[in-house]
């Protein structure tokens, strides 16, 4: 549990991803076990699967109780797929990471293959996966088995070779790990119970004839603790077990597959190698000064052609290329926002572009799951939050849809979706409602904005600069869409502020001197 | 024509040419339209209003803005001022035409029993061209009345108890007789 870090939160509630890190899988109801216990304060909440890292957000607290954990520090992995009441759950099992910096190879792969956790039932020698008790017969996990070692890798060598474990695969992996060790357990000779003096195999730890304990067990299992500790000095004070459980109160095992699918892609190696390779200057002695500026210049267009080229052949290229499109999206828009001289009117509309064009990690419903339109609700939200006070705190769903889809660039979502979501953010108390005009015309609002008295009073003042105004006039001052020009002004009619007048040309707005006459003064 | 009338400025804003949605607003401006075409007809004496005869008039047609009063919205405002007594559809249920009362038919009925006092006509039958047109009758409000509301003007006479209708050989030629006060 120790590993697990505090997480930045966007205002959304959902985390904050590194650079190069996209979501692979979320799963709500999710509850944190510190080794066999429930971790107190995370016990329900979201957990995000990212290449990086897994992230758990709490549903109660979770500004103060979201934790991450780097997946690089996970070195094995087990699922419990739940019977009955007990509930699906996956192990995550940290080592320290300086004995695998020692003995690097052997190491990760013994524990990758092998569940450390699993042990060797006293009664029935069969292998068990869960945790309490065996699974054939029921017998409950003797107690010494929780021996004070808190490094799982020591527990399975114990466990292996105390049992003779029919896994081939478990003595290999035991004798290659204790090929340098000195003396080797399987040897030693057979022990006296000591309450009826019956030779015991070395492995058992209960008499075969009383039952009796034959006490051998710590004793022997904290020499060999010694023996591997070794290399495991690290481990020394922290008494506690180092693995954390994740109890999936709902949904499958398809967490635990992208969880290895991550394991093994391993995407935090790949960035790592591709910032060292890009720091690495070519150094060609033949050119330099301003012909290598020139040619360095030109590399990197061709380079950008190359991904827009590649990017709109067909549609999985686009797939494949889109987050480098994205990329180079953004990196213009840097450069733009860096050159004063760009602050032109085109080359604002531009970066508008560009800056519509920016979601990197696209919720999508392979990555969300059953929560898809929650997350695509918080995702939203994030999205649109400058939009929206750029637009006066209202934007119509139809725009939405299509500036939303635009950024995405990829896995595009369905207008349904997007009304799903939509219709979430007051469940979620994200900052924005979405409102539906007695026309049918959905928008989306700001809730942090007065928005009735805020539209009126703009409509008013331009009104009182014109004299009238017209849907299509409003729109284009107020950069708006049509619909919605209209929506505001009809509302603002209703309150009686304005009235109108409808011609063949079209409806004009004007200041309400209707109803500011009194029909008593009408002559006067 | 006597002098021209003077509209008042609302009578220049277009959007008072369009009958409006919103209900506060719209039920101010047939205050307002009901308050002109008053006005208007107490100043040129008019009694009768042709629904859609008026509306090429000055009065729903405003050229210096080039607007004009849609019929539907001058049908509801006539409706409003039934409801308010001022005025009364012509032959309902058609809405074609309407009688305007600047007066209503009880203050009419009030000015000719008065004239007829004034006069010393009690006792005695006068026609109704007389009270129309005739020259005692000149100067007086009721002078070039129209017919119809006359008519309700003496009905009400006539239920009060101080005047008689007396019919002639054409309907043209009614005639009224006013009992005195002890009649």
């Amino acid at each position: 549990m120790n590993r697990f870090t505090r997480v930045e939160l966007t205002s959304s509630l959902r985390p904050v991803l590194a650079d190069h890190e996209t979501v692979i899988a979320t799963q709500d109801n999710v509850g944190l076990y510190d080794g066999n216990d429930k971790a107190g304060d995370y016990t329900n909440g979201i957990v995000y699967l990212t290449s990086h890292r897994i992230v758990y957000v709490d549903a109660k607290n979770p500004t103060t109780n979201s934790v991450a954990v780097d997946i690089r520090l996970i070195k094995g992995r087990e699922i419990y797929t739940g019977i009955l009441k007990s509930s699906l759950k996956i192990t995550l099992k940290f080592s320290e990471s300086s004995s695998f910096d020692n003995s690097p190879s052997s190491s990760s792969t013994s524990l990758s293959t092998v569940s450390p956790s699993s042990w060797v039932c006293p009664i029935c020698s069969f292998k068990n996966q869960q945790i309490v008790k065996c699974q054939l017969c029921g017998v409950k996990k003797p107690e010494n088995f929780n021996i004070t070692s808190s490094s799982s890798s020591t527990t399975i060598l114990k466990d292996n070779n105390k049992y003779n474990s029919l896994n081939s695969d478990i003595i290999e992996n035991a004798e290659q790990q204790f090929s340098t060790s000195p003396s080797n357990p399987t040897d030693s000779i057979e022990i006296a119970c000591p309450s009826c003096t019956f030779l015991n195999h070395p492995s058992m730890i209960n008499c075969e004839l009383c039952d009796a304990e034959l006490g051998t067990f710590n004793m022997d299992g904290l020499n060999m603790g010694n023996d591997v500790g070794s290399n495991m000095e690290k481990v020394g004070g922290d008494d506690r077990q180092d693995f954390v459980k994740l109890s999936f109160r709902r949904g499958n095992s398809t967490f635990y597959d992208k969880l290895k699918m991550v394991m093994s892609t391993k995407e935090w190696e790949k960035t790592d190698e591709s910032q060292v390779n890009k720091s690495i200057p070519e150094f060609d002695p033949g050119l330099g000064g301003i012909s290598a500026i020139f040619n360095k210049a030109e590399q990197s267009q061709k380079e950008q052609d190359e991904t827009l080229n590649q990017a709109f052949k067909d549609l999985d290229g686009l797939m494949t290329n889109a987050t480098e499109v994205v990329k180079l999206a953004e990196s213009i828009k840097n450069k733009i926002s860096k050159d004063p001289e760009f602050l032109a009117d085109e080359t604002s509309d531009f970066r508008t572009y560009l800056v519509e064009l920016g979601i990197q990690n696209p919720v999508t419903k392979d990555s969300a799951g059953s929560i898809y339109h929650k997350e695509l609700a918080r995702q939203l939200a994030e999205f649109l939050e400058n939009l929206l006070a750029k637009e006066n705190g209202m934007i119509a769903l139809t725009d939405i849809y299509c500036i939303f889809n635009r950024a995405r660039g990829v896995s595009l979502i369905s207008p349904d979706d997007l009304y799903k979501a939509c219709s979430l953010f007051e469940h979620l108390s994200l900052p924005m409602r979405l409102r539906k005009f007695a026309s049918g015309l959905s928008v989306l609002v700001g809730s942090n904005f007065k928005l009735d008295e805020q539209t009126a009073q703009r409509i008013i003042d331009f009104i009182k600069d014109r004299e009238s105004l017209t849907a299509i006039e409003l729109a284009s001052l107020a950069k708006m869409s049509v619909v919605l020009a209209i929506e505001q002004l009809q509302m603002v009619e209703a309150k009686g502020l304005i009235c109108r007048d409808e011609t063949v040309e079209g409806i004009r707005f004007y200041d309400n001197l209707i109803i500011n006459t009194q029909p008593e003064k009408l002559f006067s | 024509m006597s002098q021209r009338f003077e509209f008042p400025s609302i009578h220049n804003f277009s959007p008072f040419y369009t009958q409006q949605v919103t209900q506060t607003t719209l039920q101010n401006q047939i205050v307002l339209w009901s308050e002109i075409i008053l006005s208007y007809f107490r100043h040129h004496k008019l009694y009768r209003l042709e629904l859609s005869e008026a509306l090429n008039g000055e009065l729903f047609k405003n050229q210096g803005i080039k607007r004009r009063l849609k019929l539907e919205t001058l049908q509801i405002i006539i409706d409003h001022m039934v409801k308010q007594g001022t005025a009364e559809w012509d032959s309902p249920p058609s809405k074609n035409a309407a009688l305007i009362y600047w007066r209503k038919p009880e203050e009419w009925a009030s000015l000719i029993d008065k004239w007829v006092f004034d006069c010393g006509l009690n006792n005695s039958i006068v026609t109704l061209y007389e009270i129309l047109h005739g020259e005692s009758s000149e100067g007086m409000e009721f002078h070039n009345l129209n017919q119809t509301i006359l008519l309700k003007a003496l009905d009400i006479l006539v239920k009060r108890g101080v005047a008689q209708l007396l019919q002639g050989s054409s309907a043209d030629d009614l005639g009224v007789k006013f009992f005195g006060i002890n009649g």
